[in-house]
This record gives structure tokens, sequence and C-alpha cells, in this order.
């Protein structure tokens, strides 16, 4: 039997509290460096570049990365690793193409860089506002991982969790600034990196259970909230004539029985599985007479090869349907995670950190290392996850904590501490780049002058308070959404705001102050709007039917993108100087 | 603030907070291999463009292609995968020689 984790689990509160401790005593002993607007914003320009490097990581493999992605393969197959993919991707252009001008042109906030040029109010506060909300929209999938974890790692309520990290963020942003945050991604990023590669070398140690087919056995049903898991099993089919029976616990959690296949190379792996059937976990949702909706979880068997292609998933069954639609909706995803990267506040922000153009472009080698990695990994969590028989049928963010579980629970709590580490470590970033937006962008642009340094920093710091709070809400709000789901809606509008605008004020002379503004305003709006009229929202977020939404389809990059930067060039032009000073 | 200078390709078109390391580069690389390196610049880039734009054409357009078994037993899905990854690392490296950009 799995174990079943409640509050008297004093392992995992044991290993929560002294994580979140730990997080607290750094915030606090790192707290004095950042008195000064450059101390708080970017940790004096003094980070080595391999622990920014680190920190890149720490920053990046958000709850997205690992809660939402491994919960995707789980339930999907390749799909979700079609992310980890574009995610990465990003970073080529965040290394050849942004790296160095933002290192050598910024100085604390995004803005900085956009406006160096240009020193106009307008830039500035196209730039803070599309920070701001970027930021938010980047918020939401970690509140909501902050929430799902909560609740087996301590048996508490998701607000609680939410709460929780709110909370601490708050703490740890408004004492001690960029210094305190990059640590905290430091020793995140390399904590993360580590307990999965543990937990992947476990994966592979363990290998597959398979056993001749027995009888099928049933287990109560289970309610959580609307959803009712249905007694149900399920066979995986190994090799010709092995199979292994799936069950469910009486708590909801599916588990294996069985002999084992013994452990499995990385190659071996993925080549048993490609030849096995393998039982995915499908959710049916219907109505009863009440008119109330629910859905049953019930195990499909699909041939493993199957699964390790791309068109499983609700998001990208288009690829398999045919529809052009369905597919150009494909292409504008994964345009919007290769250029999304280079255009995230948080992550450009980092760039300031380091002392010099050598040390930003030496730091993004070893992010996209780290992260490279970490996205390698996640294929075989995610499929160590869905054959694992620890899967929560009605949460898929949770996966990979649950697979932790199916291997001993202090396991289990250090890797879910880590995974709320991780939340805590994005969202501090998060709220940084947003509270560096408002105390330096905004308040310059409405006040018409600079605060003294100590003002920007005590502003900034009640702007992370508000940040904070706002993120506490949204993420009740989404609880119920798979978070790398939602991150893919944040780079959509991160890049159609911020990539037409950033490279035209990094490499087109003739760009001018409006056309900046235009592009960010223009990007940001329509991509704002198309993804708040699309079908995903309306199916996922207003539970309405998809039908009635007003998008041909859900992901607009592949539009926005090009009509923020033509809108930005036309502008350009038609506000360019009649002529140029000698 | 004005702008500081023409630069073709990928060198950034103004520089406020000089960077003494860059500007030494810069002041002592003739004008024809500012060329060439924002040249091996734009190379790796189109490089991993035309991999990951591959990738994503063949999903598209013919998607049963990706089930192909190629290596071990594994099909081009995955290890087109696990390639880009690995090739952004091994670009991440090579860029690594690349003069400083601008």
């Amino acid at each position: 039997m799995l174990a079943n984790t409640t509050p008297t689990d004093w392992v995992s509160v044991g290993v929560f509290g002294a994580f979140t401790v730990a997080v607290l005593v750094l915030s606090s002993l790192l707290g004095r460096r950042a008195s000064s607007a450059k101390g708080y914003f970017a940790a004096h320009g003094q980070i080595g570049w391999f622990v920014n490097g680190i920190a890149f990581a720490g920053d990046y493999l958000s709850a997205a990365s690992f809660l939402g992605i491994c919960g995707l393969i789980a339930f999907w197959g390749y799909d979700g690793f079609l992310y980890s993919i574009g995610y990465l991707a990003g970073w080529i252009v965040a290394l050849l193409v942004v790296a160095e001008p933002i290192r050598r042109l910024g100085k604390y906030t995004f803005a900085d860089a956009l406006n160096a040029r240009f020193g106009s109010r307008l830039v500035t506060l196209a730039a803070a506002v599309s920070t701001l909300l970027v930021s938010l929209f980047y918020l939401i999938p970690q509140m909501v991982g902050a929430g799902a974890l909560i609740k087996p790692l301590l048996g508490l309520p998701s607000w609680v969790g939410v709460g929780l990290v709110g909370v601490v963020v708050t703490v740890i942003v408004t004492t001690a600034g960029m210094v305190s945050t990059t640590w905290v991604q430091f020793i995140k990023g390399g904590l993360l990196l580590s307990l999965c590669a543990i937990l992947a070398a476990l994966i592979l140690g363990r290998g597959f259970e398979v056993r001749a087919p027995g009888p099928a056995r049933e287990a109560p049903a289970r309610n959580v909230g609307s959803v009712v898991a249905l007694p149900a099993w399920a066979v995986m089919e190994g090799p010709p004539g092995e199979a292994a029976n799936f069950a469910v616990d009486p708590d909801g959690l599916v588990r294996t029985e069985g002999a084992r296949t013994g452990p499995l190379g990385p190659i071996d792996f993925l080549r048993v599985f490609s030849a096995s059937d393998v039982a995915a976990w499908r959710t049916v949702s219907a109505k009863d007479d009440t008119g109330a909706v629910h859905s049953m979880a019930t195990p499909e068997t699909i041939h493993g090869d199957v699964l390790l292609q791309p068109g499983n998933s609700p998001t990208f069954r288009g690829l398999r349907s045919g529809s052009v639609m369905d597919r150009v909706d494909f292409v504008s995803l994964m345009l919007a995670l290769f250029l999304g990267t280079a255009s995230l506040p948080h992550i450009l922000i980092r760039y300031y950190t380091v002392s010099d153009v050598r040390s930003a472009r030496l730091s993004t080698v070893v992010g996209i290392g780290a992260i490279g990695s970490f996205y390698i990994l996640t294929l075989y969590l995610g499929l160590g996850a869905m054959t694992g028989g620890a899967l929560d049928t009605s949460d898929s963010n949770m996966s990979a904590p649950l697979l932790a579980r199916s291997f001993g629970s202090v396991l289990f709590a250090l890797i879910s501490s880590v995974a709320f580490f991780t939340v805590l470590g994005t969202v501090s970033g998060l709220v940084l780049a947003g509270s560096g937006a408002v105390a330096r962008d905004l308040v310059i642009t409405v006040l018409g002058r600079t605060p003294d340094d100590h003002a920007q920093v005590r502003i900034a710091r009640i702007a992370a308070l508000v940040l904070g709070t706002c993120a506490m809400i949204l993420g009740l709000l989404f609880k119920d959404l798979n978070a790398s789901f939602l991150v893919g809606w944040a780079f959509n509008i991160a890049a159609s705001a911020n990539l037409p605008a950033l490279l035209m004020a990094l490499f087109w002379k003739r760009a001018t102050k409006q056309g900046i503004a235009t592009a960010i305003i223009v990007g940001l709006s329509s991509s704002l709007v198309w993804v708040l009229l699309s079908k995903d929202a309306f199916e996922k977020v207003y539970g309405l039917p998809g039908a009635d939404a007003w998008m041909p389809f859900s992901q607009p990059a592949l539009v926005t993108i090009p009509l923020g930067a033509v809108a930005g060039i036309l502008v350009s032009l038609a506000t360019r100087p009649r002529t140029q000073p000698a | 603030m004005g702008i500081a200078g023409t630069s073709p390709g990928f060198a950034p078109i103004l520089r406020t907070v000089p960077d003494q390391s860059a500007a030494r580069s810069s002041a002592s690389t003739p004008p024809s291999q500012h060329h060439r390196r924002d040249w091996k610049r734009w190379s790796l880039l189109t490089l991993y463009i035309a991999a990951y734009g591959g990738f994503i054409g063949v999903a598209v357009t013919a998607p049963a292609l990706l089930a192909t078994t190629v290596i071990g037993g594994i099909n081009l899905a995955v290890v087109w995968g696990f390639a880009l990854i690995v090739l952004a690392f091994v670009i991440a490296l090579a860029a690594l020689r690349l003069p400083e950009q601008g």
C-alpha cells in the first residue's frame, strides 16, 4: 500500500518546515545587502556566472516545468515533452540574440534596456505594464502548483498552500530583494536537478511491472469534489505474453502489482515502453439528472509507441485530426515557447546580476546545460509516473510528487518540499520583476521624476506585497488548470508584447519611441484579448462550450507577434525624424 | 542620448553601460571580422531554427513519420526531441568561442 500522508506525517512536516525556515533565515541574513536600489534590484551586479547560471535554472524550472510537464507526460505521454523541447529552445534565442545587449544596455528592469536609446516615458510605461501583466500570468500557474502540493504534503487544503507561498515570498522579496532571490534560486535549482536525477535513477532501477494477466481487482469508488474515480483496473502488457494489473486503492491512488522487468538503461526503458500496451488514465465528464457535472477517471489501454508520439492530449490532438486550425494552433504554441523565453522580464533582469557581458553569456550556457538536463529527465519522470502506479487521476500536477511517494515517504517529503521551494523561488523572481517595474518604471512615469534609492526600494517592497496578494487570489481562481498549460499562455503574451519591441530597440536603428511603445501595446493587448476569447479559455476557465469561442485557435503568437512587429515598424516609419542629427 | 553606431546584423546599435572588455574587443576588431563573427552567430541560430522548425514541420505535415523507429527501438519523435535538447547545449558551447556581440 502506498503511504497515506496526513498532518501527522512528521517526516513531511519536518522536511517542509526545515526548507521554509532555511529560506527565511537566508533572506534575513542577506537582507542587509539590499538597502540600495542596485542591491535590491540587481544584487550589486556581483553574482558569479556559475551561481547565476544555476539561478537561471531555478528561475526557469518553475511549477510548470516540474509539476506541469511531468503531469502532462504522465497523462498524455509525449505531448508534455513538447513543452520541454519548446522551453529549452527559447534559450538559444536568449543566448545568441538578447543576452549580451541586454546586459550592456540595462540596469535594473526590462524597461531600462528597452528604453536605453529613447529615454521615453511612454516606452517606460508600456514596458512596465507589460512586465506586470506577463508576471501576473506567469504567477498563476506557480500558485496553482503550490495549492496542489500542500494537500498531499501536509494534508491541508489548497488555499493554505497558496497563502503560505504568498506570505513567504512576500517576506523574501521585501526583506532582501535580488540577493536572496538569487541564492534561493541557486539552492533550489541545484536541489531540484539533483533530486530529479535521483528519482530518474530510481525509476530506471525499478523498471516496469509485468506479469501474466490476472483477474480484475475492484476498489471502492472515490469522491473528490465533483470528480468520481470509479472502481477500475487496467492491464499493461509488456513484451508478448506479459502483462500487469493496475488497481485503484481505496484512497483513489493507482498502484501496480506483479513482477518487474528489473533495472533498465535509459534507452531500454524507452524501448520497453514503446513496445508495451500501457494503461493511461482518461477522464470522461457527464451531466446527471440535476445538471451537475461528474467526471469519471477510467483507464484506457494505449500502445506505448502511440504515447511516445505527439497528438494524444486535447491540446495537441489536432495533429492527428486533420483540422488545419488545430495544426496552426500547435505551430503557434511552439513559436510562443521558442520566442517567449527571451521575452520574460524575470529572466531578462537576471542578466543585470552579473558583472559583465562575458559572465552573462557564461551564465546562460550553464543555465542551458542545467535546464536541458532537467528536461531530458522529465520524459523519464513522466513515463515513470504514468506506469509507476501512483497517479491521482483528478490532478495531473501531482504526478511527480506522488511518483516520489511510491519510492518512500522521505523521498516524497524531499521532492514535495523542493517542488514547493521551486514555486517559492519562481514566484520570488516574478514578484521582484513586477515590483521593480512598479517602483522604477510606473512611479517614475507618473511622478515625472526619479525617487531616491531608498524610496525606490520602499516602493518596490510595497508593490511586492500587493503583487503577492494578487498572486494568491489568482492562484485560487485558476486552481483546477494544469500549470504548464497556463504557462503556455504567459509565453504567448510575453513573446507578443516584448519580443518585437526588444528586437526593434536593440537592432533596428530606425525604430522610434512611438514605434517601440506601439509594438508593446499592440502585441500585449491583441494577445491578451485573443487568449481570453479563445476556445481553451471558454472551456477551461469560463466553463462554456468551446464552439462559442470567438477565436479560430487558442494560441495567439503566430498572429500577435507579427502584428506587434508590423505595428511597431509602421509607426516607427511614420514618426521617424525628418533629419538625422550629425 | 544618440545612436552610437550602425553595426550590421546582430550587433546592438547602442551601448549605454560601456563594457570595457567589449570596448577593447570592438576597437581592435576590423569591420570585416565584425561581419564574420556576426555570420557565425547567425549560422548557429539558423542551424537551431532549422532543426526546431523541421521538427514542427514534420509534426504538422507528416506526423506518421515521427512514429518511425530509428535507433534502438525508439521512434523518431523521441530521438529528434532529445537531439534538439543536446543540440541546444552544443550550440551554447560553440557560442562560448564567439567574440562578444557588438
